[in-house]
């Protein structure tokens, strides 16, 4: 109980009023991921059982037709369920930048404790860049930590079908992105907040912002983020397809259009033979299949692109947000 | 603390099109309880925000305790601002409240803040959006003062409060001054109250300064005259009117000017009220009473 006027700030006194003020906050996400990281660890024991169940750890390759094929096939379609569901959780960056970032400065504007606080000797700066700064390293903290959680329930699917690049959640968790996509869900949310000043529109539109961008992120642009290579051979089961194109016999590219009308007549041709295959047909009439893809080898490259740019982005906004809060109107 | 406390040149904010204050140039001297009068939207709130530096003027600057430009990390320190509705921390403890102040702040005075609250009996685990309003508006003033200002800066604080607790305020405010000597600003348009509270005075006007003085010069400088109506433009020849109001014969005048001044022959002279002065300056948006320039000129 200090009753000296001192020079400096206490130690770590901006950083308890941030801690003080976003403990809940904080302690709800750890909860949160917790809560995910047990499921994932209990699915993930019972996925081993089955995995060895049916002598899938004796594999080492799926060649089709063989024994280890048929029971990779049984082992995907019994967790595929679970697996679809836990498409859910390219939802929880905006989840959380929302419901932590959108409240944390338009509550304060909404109640007028800002006039509290930025009337403080600290300063409006101080207590806004100790608060992002100390919630950004608990949320990279969290998210990091929930990783390794995913990459457990995951191990045996990669194993019998892999599929690390290409996967949405594999690359998501297998990386630097899952925290970076969080922590631009938090920059976004706590601009929005700013920006409009009111706690409901902050959370909301930040959800729906965030959400679409990395839906956008994870469909249209991560495919895209070095040219593909082509191949008109079969690609490696780590290399991410992308797409495919056609050469005509000629060796001509065919436009898209062009290519769907192909479609068209194969379907029109084998109307009843279920099992034709496209691919069979094409060859038969001398067209050559392109396959274009993402080589394994990008895998790293393209976790430090999107890291790189979603922090970048991330950087910008709070960069905004300072320079909002610094000059906002009172 | 002698030197000046809040002085203001050219100042104004416009919101949008319209201008909250314009051109608002006075210094208020230092060690002084000064009120800040004027009707809802003449700028109160908006003057006394750029002063603590919560927002930025649109023209001209605020300089506080001599020279320090508002919202200056220097100003921040020296400055103690009370807003409106005591806006604190409601979620949190009085003793977790206690702890923000003195995590923000460099100048901190725990003891008496602890002390101050335990005389008023507010209970330091209760949630600050567990006290009754007189018990929130006494937490805010012991923050503040806690930071041992040179200037603490009220707005309406006595808005909320009921007579009971507006009485209870004002005195511990006025106890605290008298121990410290901070200078004081607290915006209010509980009129009534003023004479007994404050030593100064600021009238504030659509946008501008219409009054501002010392309250002992107020008092002494206004007069009323009460005489023969048919008199009334000549008397008002000779002495600046503020306002004049006619009944049947009778005429009275409320005149700005030096004590000791001859009174009319046929004419009552009358002492004012601060009340009187303040009220009838707000109605009449156009008398002015300010103190000549040399206040200003630095």
């Amino acid at each position: 109980m200090t009753t000296l006027p001192s020079s400096a700030l206490p130690r770590f006194g901006p950083a308890w009023v941030a801690w003080r003020q976003h403990r809940f906050a904080l302690g709800g996400t750890a909860l949160l991921f917790a809560g995910l990281a047990g499921l994932l660890l209990l699915g993930g024991l019972d996925a081993r059982d089955t995995y060895t169940q049916l002598g899938l750890d004796k594999c080492a390759s799926f060649k089709s037709g063989t024994r280890c094929d048929q029971a990779s096939v049984t082992f995907t379609s019994q967790y595929s369920t679970a697996n679809l569901l836990l498409i859910f959780l390219l939802v929880l960056p905006a989840a959380i930048g929302a419901f932590l970032g959108g409240p944390l400065i338009s509550r304060e504007l909404e109640t007028g404790t800002f006039r509290y606080a930025w009337t403080q000797g600290a300063g409006r700066t101080r207590w806004l860049v100790t608060k992002l700064a100390l919630i950004i390293a608990g949320l990279v903290a969290l998210s990091a930590a929930f990783a390794p959680a995913y990459k457990y329930w995951n191990a045996p699917f990669e194993h019998a079908l892999p599929g690390r690049f290409g996967g949405y959640l594999p690359f998501e968790f297998d990386g630097l992105v899952f925290p970076a996509q969080t922590v631009l869900g938090f920059a976004i949310g706590v601009f929005l907040g700013v920006l409009f000043r009111r706690v409901l529109v902050g959370i909301g539109a930040s959800f729906l912002v965030t959400f679409g961008l990395i839906m956008a992120t994870v469909f249209l642009l991560r495919p895209h983020y070095m040219p593909a290579r082509t191949t008109l051979g079969k690609i490696g089961s780590d290399d991410w397809g992308i797409g495919t194109s056609y050469l005509n016999p000629s060796g001509r590219p065919v436009s898209s259009a062009d290519s769907h009308l192909l479609f068209v007549r194969f379907q029109a041709e084998n109307l009843n033979r279920p099992n034709a295959l496209f691919r069979d047909w094409l060859t038969a009439r001398h067209y050559q299949i392109v396959t274009h893809y993402q080589p394994a080898g990008r895998f790293w490259t393209f976790q430090f692109i999107e890291t790189g740019w979603m922090l970048a982005l991330a950087a910008v906004l709070v960069a905004a947000t300072v320079w909002m809060v610094r000059r906002r109107i009172a | 603390m002698n030197a000046v406390a809040i002085e203001a040149r050219g100042l104004g904010k416009r919101y949008g099109r319209s201008w909250a204050l314009r051109d608002c140039s006075l210094s208020i001297p230092g060690g002084h309880i000064v009120g800040l009068v004027g009707p809802n939207g003449a700028g109160k709130t908006t003057f006394l925000s750029m002063a603590v530096g919560l927002s930025t003027p649109t023209a001209g600057e605020v300089r506080l305790l001599g020279a320090h430009r508002a919202g200056s990390p220097d100003a921040l320190d020296m400055v103690a601002f009370v807003a409106q509705d005591a806006a604190l921390y409601r979620n949190l403890t009085v003793s977790d409240m206690l702890r923000v102040g003195r995590s923000l702040n460099r100048r901190w005075d725990e003891r008496t803040a602890q002390d101050r609250l335990a005389e008023l009996g507010i209970p330091l685990d209760r949630r600050v959006g567990a006290l009754s309003g007189g018990q929130r508006a006494q937490v805010a003033l012991s923050l503040a003062l806690a930071k041992r200002p040179g200037l603490l800066v009220l707005d309406e604080p006595l808005a909320a409060l009921d007579p009971l607790a507006r009485h209870e305020f004002m005195s511990s405010l006025m106890a605290a001054v008298a121990e410290d000597g901070v200078s004081v600003v607290f915006s209010s348009h509980v009129v009534a109250e003023l004479e007994r509270v404050c030593d100064y005075l600021v009238v504030l006007q659509d946008g501008r300064v219409q009054v501002s003085g010392g309250v002992e010069d107020l008092t002494a400088e206004h007069h009323v005259l009460v005489g023969p109506a048919d008199q009334a433009d000549e008397v008002a020849a000779l002495l600046p009117v503020v306002r004049e109001r006619r009944a049947h014969a009778q005429a009275h005048l409320l005149v700005r000017c030096a004590e000791g001044f001859p009174v009319p022959p046929g004419w009552q002279h009358h002492p004012v009220t601060l009340e009187e002065i303040v009220l009838t300056y707000m109605r009449e948006p156009a008398a002015a009473a300010l103190p000549g320039p040399k206040a200003v000129a630095r």
